[in-house]
């Protein structure tokens, strides 16, 4: 994170979409509004993300070489960091970032994937140049057979990053060595887990990484096409794209006769319509074949029958931002970095009950706890660690018993979770384990293609029966329905989405059983979540009568004279926590 | 290597490279279960119904898309994986809302089809519903009149209106068949040699007796009585069940056993034992229960105390019973009521039943009390009989006490208890207890064989009728207790099904449930569903006069042929149509499986019903199998069905929601062919749709000239639905609207069953003889009187070979004339003939399939022959490339490398100019000129005279494009061209044939020509010499040599002049000068039917169909169509085919046999006896049809 700008002030201001949701462009623009007007000459400059989504709007003002890094910057706050900091030489302390928390943040990460994040320009081709773009592109042109890029790349040990952990050297060399032409590399930004946004920032905050590592992949495979197939809902994304390819374009970085090398390269976006299935390789290539996205029997794997039937390399985002910094770094740069079955790093998107929530980078090996203690800084509000959600709706929850499980694909595999993409949600002791199963499934029945009978109908019958359980309706044989469902929809379904599907329910089930049996027989949801399972009592001892509960109860089932304790009529609630949120006393619990 | 072996199943296997597991399988004998596998299709691994293990996967594999490979482990069956079909059954069957069968069948003790019945009764088919009826219960005619209508308490009807009359409808059809005397003959078993005992002659003995004999067992039936039927004798009033229409009944069972013995008693006249030694293997016990049950009060031996049953015995045997005026029936079942309508008809002046609950708890018919009470018997509810008192000699009270109803007992119904002090008495002369009957005890030990049970009714194995004596069988009340004559019957049946397995040697097992499917009971349904359904009154059963009181005469007096009409057709036939050949429902049956367990959110969508011509949408019964969709786009290429939504909600749907009707939709109904539920149905061209089990019957589609093979389904007299045949085969299995639907076309028609003559512009009917005797004398005076030249023949294409083969016959030998020929076929193509050797085509469809290059040359594939087209889209998806010529716009352009529009003129100009092409850059394929024939290097001067300056000038055509053609034909390897045979002019077939032989492109296997033709037998018209100018075999009429050959075999001597062709004979009657028409259609000829028979000349016209307005014929003769006639049609590939009749044409002539006696009454007698002569004639005399295919 440390530029290297020389002379005077430089101020850079994160607008990546958590940025700009937080207000970024308006500081950005206030900034660059207050310093035209006071005549000073000072470089105004976006970044993309530095991960700190707990913090934005940040900004970085460097004078005299040296960085301070804001937090929570307002519009407000901008007219007295010019005048006391860019001016007069003295940052705002109170509102730059403690040293020990960005420490903290940062110290434990190691960034490859996100080196230019929230430091270059996203749509500025120059400051990618700068920072050592497209080298590894000369490189392996220069200096590289495609077969000795692939080596490379093999010997990194870097495996797919989009889930299934498939190691992308082999998969360059089927496709390369597959019959047919013309190829195509498609890079896969269908980003779709709830909670997950490494692909959306790496895209945003540093397009042109992900060009390079496409366009060294069409070298080393053979193909002169490359699509990017992202999803419509990321439209920041997309037109930074769009804006890197024009300016990748111009500088013929891509067409005919790459950086004056027998090599052509096309690249393209298509937009996906936000069905989460479309993530699923085949179904991607049937949506850009411009038909429904469902996903078909593998094999023949994408490498040997893919787009239009010609061999297809499929990687996601987060891979090939990888391959550049391996070009260049080598690959026993790479090697070294993680455990000898997972190399590398891998982005996550912290998120949940945590203190410092955002993007991180960390080697593979880093365990659990040091993620959710020292990195995001532990839970908020006093409340205990229960667990952590890996992998979005395909992966499963690790319970805080097993928080020093390194975080590397064997081992979180041992967990029946799976890294996946890289979401990760932390949990505390207010979440309710069958609630959060009942969700991800509901997310991943919803999205289910419909194609195959037992993610359709199967996965819809678990979440009618965790819907039951959580209504207070579960009976015994639910349990047992529920792992007869699970076992057979992940052994029979056809592609990834069913075959992962009962994950959040399987891993809750081995971890979280007993909260499963309370929900059933005691009709109790420990977390006071389960709206069925809860009442909502007013202790008679510290209610003051203040009718205030009364006046906003939308269902009049509270009664009481003034002054006198009220009561809650546990027949007419309908529990919406109004009460709670308005008594001054706490007087109201839920049990 | 193009063999791979593999163990399937623990066994070494082969099968060839590239086959699926499923494929691989099937080859080897083994059947792998699915429903998303159509083999016409790419594979979905959709359904996770074939899932195998594949030793070394960690997970099951879908066979269907999974190739097999070397050394590969397949094992198809184990616990586990028909766990995991079972459980995808379930999880498909919990959101299948529908049923598969009706309601009322299932309430049915006797299981009786009764959907199928109502719907045949629709159709005007009563034949076919009585031995429907018979299937399951052989006394129609008198359960038509006793039977309690289980059946209509479950009628969904009741949600509507009131239930449908189910049991009238029987009445009627059984009604119908005895005063039509019809006979019908139950197909008869081959005979076992085994016998059977019958010990009682009741409904359930019947019944057994019935199936029993029609299984092939020799069966006697020993009753005690002097009479067969058994309570419904005995026990049932004449009013209610005459004794005229129960001896017929019983005569027409009787007739098929070996033996009757009456008065024959178990125990007195015979044993158990003494059976066994008379040889009988097996003894069916259907003893009855007619004791009666005893009141235990005072007085209840008095004289004037007859038990009901007793009481209708004695009546029922004639005996005279003194009743006095005062008469008290006690009891509230069905045999108080008899007894009391009885009573009155003996002239009691006041009869009550006496009954301890209230009206609402009465096991009596509702329908029956009210009947008793129009008769005016009087009902003492809530009472009970305490004593009897008596003037000494007989009866005189009745002392009674009034019940309360307290709380349901075990039977459901409210719990009478006395009231203390309510005691009442009434004054009677006759008391009839009618409180229950029980098993007659036979005499001691004569039953000793087997168990009885608790109340004393003989024990049986429920689902078997087995005693726990080995070879005896017992049912009917004797084994269940008083039941009625329906559950006697189905016990009777079951029984003879369970001893026909034990007389086979088989074991003696309970038949397997088949899975049903229910939307739920009357309750659980929702009424809305029927909400749009109309409102029609239940028709009124019409009775004699209520009032009338006295009488044994049948009171119900069943209903008029237009009363069952309406009546049937108030039926809403909620069976599922599919119900028969159901893929989901045998395997749920298979695989045992049980839905609710999984029982959740189920989707109810409305039915696309009304709308689509042919097709019926029930989106509530799809399992996404996706294959209507896939087949809609992958092989009809039109794509109107898609998935839409996701998850759970997912539902093929068409176009973007339209309703069907609405899209592109073609109605080829492949759709419909690939379905393996009951999601997509066509719509049957009748009343109601049944379901029945259909006779198959393969043929061959004569909607155009690509001779698809179908399977006609048919009942009766109707075609009922057509499917593609070999059904789900990669090689065919395609069919278009044409073959779909098309012969349904003869369900509706007005057909005619005897001859017409016109006389003072009236057609009167006319015998065959007549018919025939007229049209000669028409015929052969203008022949004898102005010569065979005045006379014409017009032939339909759709006429199978060995028809037209005679008509022309009767043309050139009867009638002297060659003015043969057919509207819709053009003369025979001489250039065609000159270049390729014969008219027709030099390649098939196979070729076209692993052809590298398809031509379309001006050809509307799509339009004409959408088989086809299917047929080159799968070509060009399998790699072949496609050239269209085009005068119009169609589908599989855009399939095609390179598409020239052209129009009719410059076509022919863009041939030349390939050739000329082909010849200036000599493109020439020399070596195989060279090795043809010596008027192929005649071919090539022309060519050098052909100018390729012209290329440029053609108006609207790239010269670039089509020099990209020409060149793309050139190097090909195999280029296939298709061509419109019915508009191709001899030029354009002249170029087309040039451009082929110049490439050395036909005459070989792979390469060549199609020519296709629009109706179905054109080339069997060109082959069968159905032409002024040609001989059948193409042969040319100009030369002496072959007209000899026919004249020596036809011992006639022919016309030596050209006829003319069929448009100049048209014209030719119009002006008058000819004068004399045989036309032979079947359908397709009478469109110029206005034109012909306006003129003034002398028609003869065989057709399937009478001209439903004049101008009519001089004589018509009712012929068949293709549906109802035998044959073969020759297909554009030349293939012969055969065609088999679904059924006998109505008039009962098939058109070669009308022919052939039209030509023996004009003087050229053909003795042919069969079909098969004719086809021997044909294959000695007609070159290129030696053999013609079984």
């Amino acid at each position: 994170m440390i530029g290297d700008y020389a002379g005077s002030c430089v101020i850079k201001v994160g607008i990546a979409s958590c940025g700009i949701a937080a207000g970024g462009s308006k500081v950005l623009g206030t900034f660059a509004a207050q310093l035209n007007s006071r005549g000073i000459e000072a470089t105004v400059k976006p970044t993309g993300c530095i991960g700190m989504c707990y913090q934005e709007v940040l900004a970085e003002v460097i004078r005299d070489n040296r960085p301070v890094l804001y937090g929570k910057v307002t519009p407000e706050r901008v007219e007295r960091i010019i005048e006391e900091h860019v001016i007069g030489g003295h940052p705002v302390e109170e509102w730059v970032l403690p040293q020990d928390e960005v420490d903290g943040f940062m110290s434990r990460q190691q960034r490859i994937v996100l080196r230019n994040c929230g430091i270059i320009d996203p749509e500025s081709i120059e400051d990618y140049i700068d920072s050592g773009g497209y080298r590894a592109l000369e490189k392996a042109l220069g200096k590289l057979t495609p077969l000795g890029v692939i080596d490379e790349i093999t010997r990194s040990g870097l495996r797919g990053r989009g889930g299934a952990g498939f190691a992308t050297g082999v998969k360059w060399l089927n496709t390369r060595k597959a019959g047919g032409s013309p190829k195509y590399v498609i890079c896969n930004a269908d980003e779709g887990d709830p909670g997950a946004f490494m692909d959306r920032s790496v895209l945003e905050s540093d397009p042109h990484t992900v060009l390079e590592g496409m366009l060294i992949a069409g070298y080393a495979i053979g193909a002169g096409q490359g699509i990017i197939y992202v999803r419509a809902e990321y439209p920041l994304a997309i037109q930074r794209l769009e804006k890197a390819l024009a300016q990748a374009r111009d500088r013929k970085l891509l067409g005919e006769g790459i950086l004056g090398h027998k090599f052509d390269f096309n690249l393209n976006i298509r937009q996906g319509a936000g069905a989460f299935v479309c993530g699923e390789e085949t179904a991607l290539i049937m949506s850009i074949e411009g038909k429904r996205g469902m996903p078909r029997l593998r094999p023949p794997f994408p490498s040997q029958s893919g787009l239009w039937g010609r061999p297809t390399n499929i990687n996601n985002v987060e891979t090939f931002a990888n391959v550049p910094w391996i070009m260049q770094h080598g690959a026993e740069g790479y090697a070294r970095l993680g455990t000898a079955g997972s190399r590398g790093t891998k982005v996550f998107a912290l998120a949940g009950s945590i203190r410092r929530g955002g993007l991180i980078e960390v080697p593979m090996g880093i365990t659990i706890r040091e993620i959710v203690e020292e990195i995001g800084g532990g839970i908020p509000g006093g409340l205990g660690f229960k667990g952590i959600q890996l992998g979005g709706p395909s992966g499963g929850v690790i319970p805080a018993s097993l928080e020093d499980t390194p975080v590397d694909y064997e081992s979180i595999n041992r967990t029946g979770a799976i890294v996946g993409s890289g979401g990760m949600i932390v949990m505390d002791e207010s979440a309710c384990m069958v609630d959060i199963a009942r969700f991800f499934l509901n997310f991943t029945q919803e999205e289910s293609c419909g194609k195959c009978t037992f993610c359709r109908i199967g996965t819809r019958r678990m979440l009618e029966t965790l819907e039951r359980i959580t209504g207070g309706e579960g009976n015994e044989t639910d349990l047992a329905v529920l792992e007869e469902l699970a076992h057979e929809i992940k052994q029979s379904s056809l592609c990834g989405l069913g075959q992962t599907a009962p994950n959040p329910v399987l891993t809750t089930l081995k971890y979280f059983r007993d909260e499963y049996i309370e929900h059933i027989n005691a009709k109790k949801c420990r977390a006071k979540k389960c709206q069925a399972l809860i009442t909502y009592l007013i202790k008679p001892d510290d209610c003051p009568g203040c009718g205030l509960c009364i006046k906003y109860c939308p269902v009049n089932a509270i009664t009481g004279s003034r002054k006198q304790p009220h009561t809650i009529d546990a027949a007419k609630c309908i529990r919406c926590g109004l009460c709670i949120s308005v008594c001054r006393k706490d007087a109201v619990t839920v049990t | 290597m193009n063999t791979i072996s593999f163990v399937l199943n623990g066994t070494q296997v082969t099968a060839p490279k590239g086959d699926t597991i499923l494929a691989a399988a099937a080859r080897n004998g083994v059947e792998i279960p699915a429903l998303c596998h159509d083999p016409r299709l790419k594979p979905a691994a959709a359904c996770r119904i074939c899932l195998v293990r594949v030793e070394g996967a960690r997970n099951p594999l879908p066979a269907c898309a999974t190739p097999i490979s070397d050394g590969m482990v397949v094992t198809t069956e184990t616990v586990e994986l028909a766990k995991t079909r079972q459980l995808a059954l379930e999880l498909m069957l919990s959101d299948h809302y529908g049923d598969c069968v009706a309601p009322c069948k299932l309430a049915c003790p006797a299981g009786i089809d009764i959907q199928g019945y109502i719907a045949l009764i629709a159709a005007g088919m009563y034949r076919e519903a009585l031995s429907l009826i018979k299937q399951s219960n052989p006394l129609p005619l008198v359960c038509g009149r006793v039977c309690p209508r289980f059946c209509e308490q479950q009628c969904r009807r009741n949600t509507v209106d009131e239930p449908v009359s189910i049991n009238a409808l029987k009445r009627f059809v059984s009604d119908w068949a005895l005063n039509n005397v019809v006979d019908d003959k139950p197909e008869v078993k081959q005979a076992t040699g085994k016998k059977i005992a019958v010990v009682g002659g009741g409904p359930a003995g019947l019944s057994a007796a019935y199936y029993l004999a029609l299984a092939g067992h020799e069966v006697s039936i020993l009753d005690s009585n002097p009479a067969l039927g058994g309570m419904m004798r005995y026990g049932i009033p004449a009013y209610r069940l005459p004794r005229d229409i129960l001896d017929n009944e019983i005569a027409g069972i009787t007739r098929l056993c070996r033996e009757v013995r009456c008065n024959a008693a178990l125990g007195r006249d015979f044993t158990l034992d003494s059976l066994n030694k008379e040889g009988y293997s097996a003894v069916f016990l259907a003893l009855g229960a007619q004791a009666d049950q005893h009141m235990r009060i005072d007085g209840e031996s008095l004289p004037g105390v007859v038990s009901g049953i007793d009481f209708l015995r004695d009546i029922a045997m004639g005996c005279k019973v003194g009743l006095g005026q005062k008469v008290a029936v006690i009891g509230g079942g069905n045999t108080a009521i008899d007894a009391a309508q009885t009573a009155v008809r003996l002239g009691a002046g006041k009869v009550t039943i006496i009954y301890r609950r209230s009206r609402d708890e009465m096991p009596a018919f509702p329908d029956e009390i009210k009947q008793a009470e129009d008769k005016g018997v009087n009902f003492c509810f809530q009472a009970a009989p305490m004593k009897l008192g008596t003037n000494n000699s007989r009866v005189h009270s009745i002392e009674c006490v009034r019940m309360n109803l307290g709380e349901p007992d075990s039977s459901g119904r409210r719990k009478p208890e006395p009231i203390a002090g309510s005691e009442f008495a009434m004054e009677v002369d006759t008391v009839i207890p009618a409180i229950g009957q029980s098993l007659k005890t036979p005499g001691q030990g004569v039953l000793e064989a087997v168990c009885l049970d608790g109340k004393g009714y003989i024990s049986i194995d429920k689902e078997t009728m087995q005693t726990s004596q080995n070879g005896i069988f017992a049912g009917g009340d004797c084994a269940s207790g008083p039941a009625t004559v329906v559950e006697a019957v189905a016990a009777g049946h079951r029984a003879a099904n369970s001893i026909d397995r034990f007389l086979r040697g088989q074991p003696v097992t309970p038949a397997g449930q088949e899975y049903n499917c229910s939307k739920g009971n009357l309750k659980e349904i929702c009424a809305e569903d029927y909400a749009g359904v109309q409102r029609i009154p239940r028709v009124e059963m019409p009775t004699l006069d209520p009032g009338l009181k006295s009488g044994f005469d049948e009171y119900e007096l069943g209903f008029s042929e237009n009363m069952a009409q309406i009546e049937a057709g108030r039926c809403l036939s909620c069976g599922c149509q599919k119900a028969f050949n159901c893929t989901l429902r045998d395997l749920a049956t298979k695989y045992k499986v049980s839905p609710a367990r999984f029982s959740g959110h189920m989707h109810k969508r409305p039915m696309e019903e009304h709308g689509h011509q042919y097709i019926i949408r029930d989106t509530n019964k799809c399992i996404l199998c996706g294959r209507c969709a896939r087949i809609c786009s992958e092989v009809a290429g039109i794509g109107v069905l898609g998935f839409v939504n996701r998850g759970f909600e997912t539902v093929i749907a068409p176009t973007l929601g339209l309703p069907l009707q609405q899209t592109d939709c073609n109605a080829c109904g492949l759709c419909v062919s690939a379905c393996p539920t009951g999601a997509i149905l066509p719509r049957v061209n009748l009343p109601k749709p049944g379901p029945w089990e259909l006779d198959d019957i393969d043929s061959v589609c004569s909607g155009c000239d690509t001779g698809c093979n179908i399977r006609l389904q048919v009942k009766g007299n109707k075609i009922i639905k057509v499917q593609p045949f070999p059904y789900n085969s990669v090689e065919s299995g395609l069919l278009c609207h044409k073959g779909s639907f098309g012969p349904y076309a003869g369900n509706t028609a007005k057909r005619t069953k005897t001859p017409y003559i016109l006389r003072n512009g009236k057609l009167e009917e006319a015998a065959w003889e007549k018919a025939f005797q007229a049209s000669a004398d028409g015929l052969l005076r203008i022949r004898d009187e102005r010569g065979g030249g005045r006379l014409a023949v017009l032939l339909s294409p759709r006429l199978t070979s060995e028809e037209i083969y005679l008509a022309q016959k009767m043309a050139r030998a009867a009638l002297h004339t060659n003015n043969v020929g057919c509207l819709s076929v053009p003369v025979l193509n001489e250039a065609f003939q000159r270049y390729i050797g014969r008219d027709g085509s030099t390649s098939d469809f196979q070729a076209m399939s692993t052809s590298d290059l398809i031509v379309v040359y001006n050809c509307e594939v799509e339009k004409h022959h959408p088989v086809v087209a299917s047929k080159v889209r799968q070509a060009v998806s399998q790699g072949s490339r496609l050239v269209t010529l085009s005068t119009h716009q169609g589908s599989i352009d855009f399939m095609a490398s390179i598409n020239l529009k052209v129009n009719r003129r410059t076509s022919l100009e863009v041939l030349n100019a390939m050739l000329s092409y082909i010849t200036e850059y000599d493109l020439v394929d020399h070596g195989f000129i060279s090795s043809c024939a010596a008027d192929c290097t005649e071919l090539t001067a022309e060519l050098k005279q052909l100018p390729i300056s012209k290329i440029c000038e053609i108006p609207w055509v790239n010269p670039a494009r089509l020099i990209e053609a020409a060149n793309l034909y050139v190097r090909a390897k195999n280029p296939v061209i298709l061509v419109d045979g019915d508009h191709i002019t001899p030029a354009e077939s002249a170029a087309i044939s040039k451009l082929a032989l110049i490439t050395g492109n036909t005459g070989r296997e792979g390469a060549g020509i199609i020519v296709l033709r629009t109706h179905c037998n054109s080339q069997g018209m060109l082959d069968m010499g159905a032409d002024p100018g040609h001989l059948p075999g193409q042969l040319p009429l100009s030369e002496t040599a072959c007209r000899g050959k026919f004249e020596l075999a036809w011992h006639k001597p022919l016309p030596v002049s050209a006829g003319q062709n069929a448009w100049s004979i048209i014209e030719e009657l119009e002006k008058g000068s000819l004068e004399g028409l045989v036309l032979v259609g079947n359908g397709a000829a009478s469109e110029y039917g206005n034109a012909i028979y306006n003129s003034n000349a002398f028609t003869v016209l065989i057709d399937a169909d009478l001209p439903d307005h004049p101008p009519y014929p001089l004589v018509m003769l009712p012929g068949a169509y293709p549906e109802e006639s035998a044959g073969t049609y020759t297909n554009c590939e030349g293939r012969v085919q055969r065609l088999h009749p679904a059924f006998p044409p109505p008039a009962g002539k098939s058109n070669w046999e009308i022919i052939a006696q039209l030509s023996g009454a004009l003087g050229c007698s053909m003795h042919y006896s069969s079909l098969e002569e004719i086809e021997a004639e044909i294959a000695g005399i007609v070159p290129g049809y030696g053999k013609l295919t079984g």
